[in-house]
């Protein structure tokens, strides 16, 4: 009965909330105005929405994606899959959980460039850049958690744009942190389908070249477009 | 190396997809994205292919949710009794995109719905009245821009026993109408 309570009242915060931040939500980038509208009526606890909106984020956010698929380019195993991905997911959590509950404020544009720098990053470790150019090879697993922190400082930003009632704000992130991770898995899902039907064919090493070039072009075009935001903001 | 199986490629191919992704990237961003998220744009390319027209407008500081007016400001304080068994309604004549700021408390919970009438050509999709709000309450205050030209204002019903005066506060820029009772409607 409390907890129906809770939930209802976290709920009408929720949507009050949503409702004030919503001229804000549509200027800050990643949550979108249907979003804003979505927590403002739909019926039901916030777990769901948050679960909703975390993984609609990971699904819809290409910035993340690009650099997932860079990750798991060159990873044959499914194994050393879920160990990158598990880095990756650890360090968006450490930032997320603490930019949210600390209430670090990081700036969405830097953050946003760092991330594009990531996709940047390992579409070049792709392409054995760091071995041709600079004659070693940075350690990827510690690339991962570092841009994996990056990456939970932009979901940060993201979720604080419509958090802010302190009452469900552990639940809250925490929902919408499984909601990244389940969100993650699907898109997973379909990135290493694509790939294990690509891998077998012989052009898959001709074309990951220019295959990482293109992911290679996200990643700047993202930094681009953070940047200029930065300037103008 | 732990992890990729990668192929090594020549130090040119690198560099070509490395510089050819960045040259790529900057083109993309000075013809494309720049134009259409921030309406800049350089090279008129975004303009042409009308991508300009999807960046968000940056609001002009004397737009920020002020708006001059230069018709009369009107304030009212009515105190309306609805006899037992009895709905009566109060309306202002409202021009279309006028505000209104009101509060009314009642001296016992009453039904009521707030609503409005077009009275222009331009309003008749509401046709034949808008609803804004509806319920049961002894309190209600708002704040209405109005969408189009009409008649603007409260049905109050008193289901109980007893006569129920509710009390509203008004101001904004409209023309008073008053009660409209119904039973003289009907005459």
């Amino acid at each position: 009965m409390l907890d129906f309570f809770v939930l209802s009242l976290l709920n009408k915060s929720l949507a009050f909330l949503a409702l004030f931040a919503l001229p804000a939500v549509a200027l800050a980038h990643g949550v979108s105005t249907d979003d804003a509208n979505f927590i403002q009526t739909i019926e039901g606890p916030a777990i769901i929405q948050f679960l909703y909106l975390g993984a609609k984020h990971m699904i819809t956010g290409y910035d993340h994606l690009l650099f997932l698929a860079g990750v798991i380019f060159f990873l044959y195993r499914l194994k050393d899959v879920a160990l990158y991905v598990s880095l990756f997911t650890i360090g968006h959590s450490i930032t997320l959980l603490a930019g949210v509950l600390l209430g670090i404020h990081a700036n969405a544009y830097i953050v946003d460039v760092v991330i594009g720098l990531s996709v940047v990053y390992k579409a070049f470790d792709n392409m054995e850049g760091f071995k041709t150019f600079f004659g070693f090879q940075p350690n990827t697993k510690a690339a991962v958690v570092i841009f994996g922190l990056f990456h939970g400082f932009g979901l940060a930003t993201k979720l604080q744009d419509l958090t802010l009632s302190p009452d469900g704000l552990v639940m809250n992130i925490i929902s919408f942190n499984v909601g990244v991770e389940m969100g993650q898995v699907l898109a997973l899902t379909a990135i290493l389908l694509a790939f294990i039907y690509w891998r077998p064919h012989k052009s898959f090493l001709r074309h990951a070249l220019v295959a990482n070039a293109a992911i290679m072009v996200g990643g700047f075009l993202l930094m681009g477009y953070q940047i200029t935001g930065y300037i103008l903001q | 190396m732990d992890t990729n199986p990668a192929p090594t490629y020549p130090r040119k191919h690198v560099l070509w997809a490395t510089g050819g992704a960045l040259l790529v990237a900057a083109a993309l961003l000075v013809l494309v994205v720049l134009p259409a998220q921030y309406k800049i744009d350089p090279t008129g390319i975004g303009e042409a292919l009308g991508l300009t027209k999807l960046a968000p407008t940056i609001v002009p500081e004397a737009a920020l949710g002020f708006t001059p007016y230069v018709w009369p400001y009107e304030q009212a304080e009515e105190s309306i009794t609805i006899q037992p068994r009895q709905g009566l309604e109060f309306k202002f004549s409202i021009e279309r995109g006028n505000p209104i700021l009101y509060t009314w408390s009642s001296t016992d919970v009453i039904y009521y719905e707030f609503h409005a009438e077009p009275t222009t050509d331009e309003g008749k999709e509401y046709l034949p009245f808008a609803s804004y709000e509806k319920g049961t309450a002894a309190l209600s205050s708002g704040y209405l821009l109005t969408k189009f030209t009409g008649r603007h204002g409260w049905y109050w019903r008193n289901d109980s026993a007893k006569p129920i005066t509710v009390i509203l506060k008004a101001s904004g820029y409209y023309g008073m109408i008053g009660v409209i009772d119904p039973n003289k409607k009907a005459q």
